[in-house]
């Protein structure tokens, strides 16, 4: 059986491997000073990512060994681990991971940052929630840098044909909702949304196939 | 053209603790429940020619306020459109007009009061060099040095769709316990860098002990205070139009001058 292990990062860059029921610190990994951003685990817990914010770095924790650095920060990668995105100012970019060659772009620059995301269980579609003042500086993280003009949007991508879904984006929805098991639907359990010209409140169910947005009642939901 | 507001509240902005009283007059939120809304009709012309209601709404963790300004007057039956409403005012568009009136506690290296967005943007978020709240004009392709903020919703035409003109923000990022006070207003701009107000609301954005932003007071009337008037000339160079009281008074005083100087000339002349 596979020990479990605690993973931490830091705000000035270490990122510490711990045995959870011994508490032994296996590894200690010096990032550059700065905020220790994301942490992930890869490759059957064998490969270890930490992110700050313009890059990334790759261990392989049966070594302790750096196997890889990429120069820009990875927001998340797909459940089934083969794809990530990046952001900058000129957009969201899809990337294959292990190659970590480019995919796509997937939506096009300037616009605010990423905050949050998810992708769907079959890692067709990602949604990402993009909010003023992301991504935020080492002094403001986690909170965002401070914006009194500021704006809050998500939007919904079909991994498979990079594309927008307009459909989803026209309803100006603020918050991040959830996948349905089967991928097929996305559910916004209490969430107002732009509908025929009105700002509508309630529980709705964004269909993946035909694109179309119905009212989820008590009982559907 | 005023607004005509349905729930008149005398409102004074100030930091010396008066701020804290207008948290008092304005409506707060019940507990779990996004404030608001606040309406108000707009008249021009003497008559209603729209309706602005804002209101709060959650994002994912923060709340905003978020509204429009939409037109009712009609045309052949059907409401004008923003853009048939400003031809019909004989304006050349409309936008909003933001101030951040007080910051509790002060946040160092912010000083308020300031006009939200400021000439070129506050912080990382670039903004145009007009007083007004939307962008009218995008920034160069490449953002200038400093700014790396920018989103086609900012943008002013980005917010016009028919008969509405939208509104939003989202403000968040200060310290945690950090109230905010805003104005906005609904501004006819007629080109030629002259204005008009058509009424406004006030609202507080507080920072909560998650560090997340809750909108805890909505209401109005916001009152257009000369100092508002004084900094949008100064900083922008843009004139409120004169009211028709203040053409009046200045034709009398033009013809009481112009009587009186004949006069004069008269009698040096006998």
């Amino acid at each position: 059986m596979r020990e479990r292990l605690l993973i931490s990062g830091d705000r000035k860059g270490h990122v510490t491997v711990k045995e959870a029921v011994s508490g032994h610190v296996r590894y200690r990994f010096q990032m550059e000073t700065g905020v220790v951003r994301e942490l992930y685990l890869l490759d059957n817990g064998n490969t270890l990512v930490a992110t700050q914010k313009d890059h990334t770095v790759f261990w392989d924790l049966a070594t302790g060994s750096e196997i890889r650095r990429f120069d820009q920060r990875i927001y998340g990668f797909s459940n089934n681990e083969t794809l990530f995105f990046t952001y900058n100012t000129d957009g969201v970019f899809l990337h294959a991971y292990p190659s970590m060659k480019g995919v796509c772009q997937l939506c096009k620059g300037p616009m605010l940052g990423p905050d949050a995301h998810l992708f769907s269980p079959n890692d067709q579609f990602l949604a990402i929630l993009f909010s003023s003042g992301r991504p935020s500086s080492d002094s403001h993280y986690p909170r965002s840098n401070p914006v009194f003009r500021g704006n809050t949007y998500s939007k919904l991508f079909d991994l498979l044909t990079c594309q927008e879904i307009q459909e989803f984006s026209k309803l100006d929805v603020v918050r991040l909702g959830e996948f349905s098991s089967d991928s097929t639907a996305y559910d916004l359990k209490e969430a107002e949304i732009s509908l025929e010209g009105r700002r509508l409140s309630g529980a709705w169910r964004f269909d993946l196939t035909n694109k179309n947005v119905t009212h989820r009642k008590e009982e559907d939901k | 053209m005023k607004g005509n507001h349905s729930k008149p509240i005398e409102h004074f902005y100030r930091k010396s603790g008066l701020a804290l009283l207008i948290v008092a007059f304005l409506s707060t939120p019940a507990f779990g429940l996004p404030i608001g809304p606040y309406q108000f009709d707009v008249a021009a012309k003497g008559e209603t020619v729209g309706k602005v209601s804002v209101v709060g709404e959650a994002s994912g963790n923060n709340e905003g306020l978020r509204g429009s300004f939409e037109v009712t007057k009609k045309k052949d039956g059907a409401a004008m459109t923003v853009k048939e409403l400003e031809t019909f005012l004989g304006q050349d568009h409309l936008n909003w007009f933001q101030k951040v009136i007080s910051i509790n506690p002060d946040i160092l290296g912010v000083d308020e009061p300031f006009i939200d967005p400021p000439d070129g943007g506050f912080g990382e978020q670039w903004a145009d060099d007009r007083p007004w709240y939307f962008d009218e004009f995008r920034p160069p392709d490449q953002l200038p040095p400093g700014k790396t903020e920018w989103d086609e919703s900012y943008l002013l035409d980005s917010n016009v769709n028919g008969s509405t003109l939208g509104y939003f923000d989202f403000p968040g990022g200060q310290p945690i316990n950090t109230s905010i006070l805003f104005v906005t207003f609904l501004v006819s701009d007629f080109g030629n860098k002259v204005y008009d107000t058509l009424g406004g609301f006030a609202w507080t954005a507080r920072i909560g002990a998650d560090g997340f932003t809750d909108i805890i007071a909505l209401g109005g009337p916001a009152i257009f205070k000369n100092e508002y008037l004084n900094e949008i000339k100064d900083e922008f160079g843009y004139r409120l139009v004169p009211e028709p009281a203040t053409l009046l008074l200045l034709g009398i005083g033009m013809l009481g001058l112009f009587g009186f100087a004949r006069k004069w000339t008269k009698s040096v002349l006998r």
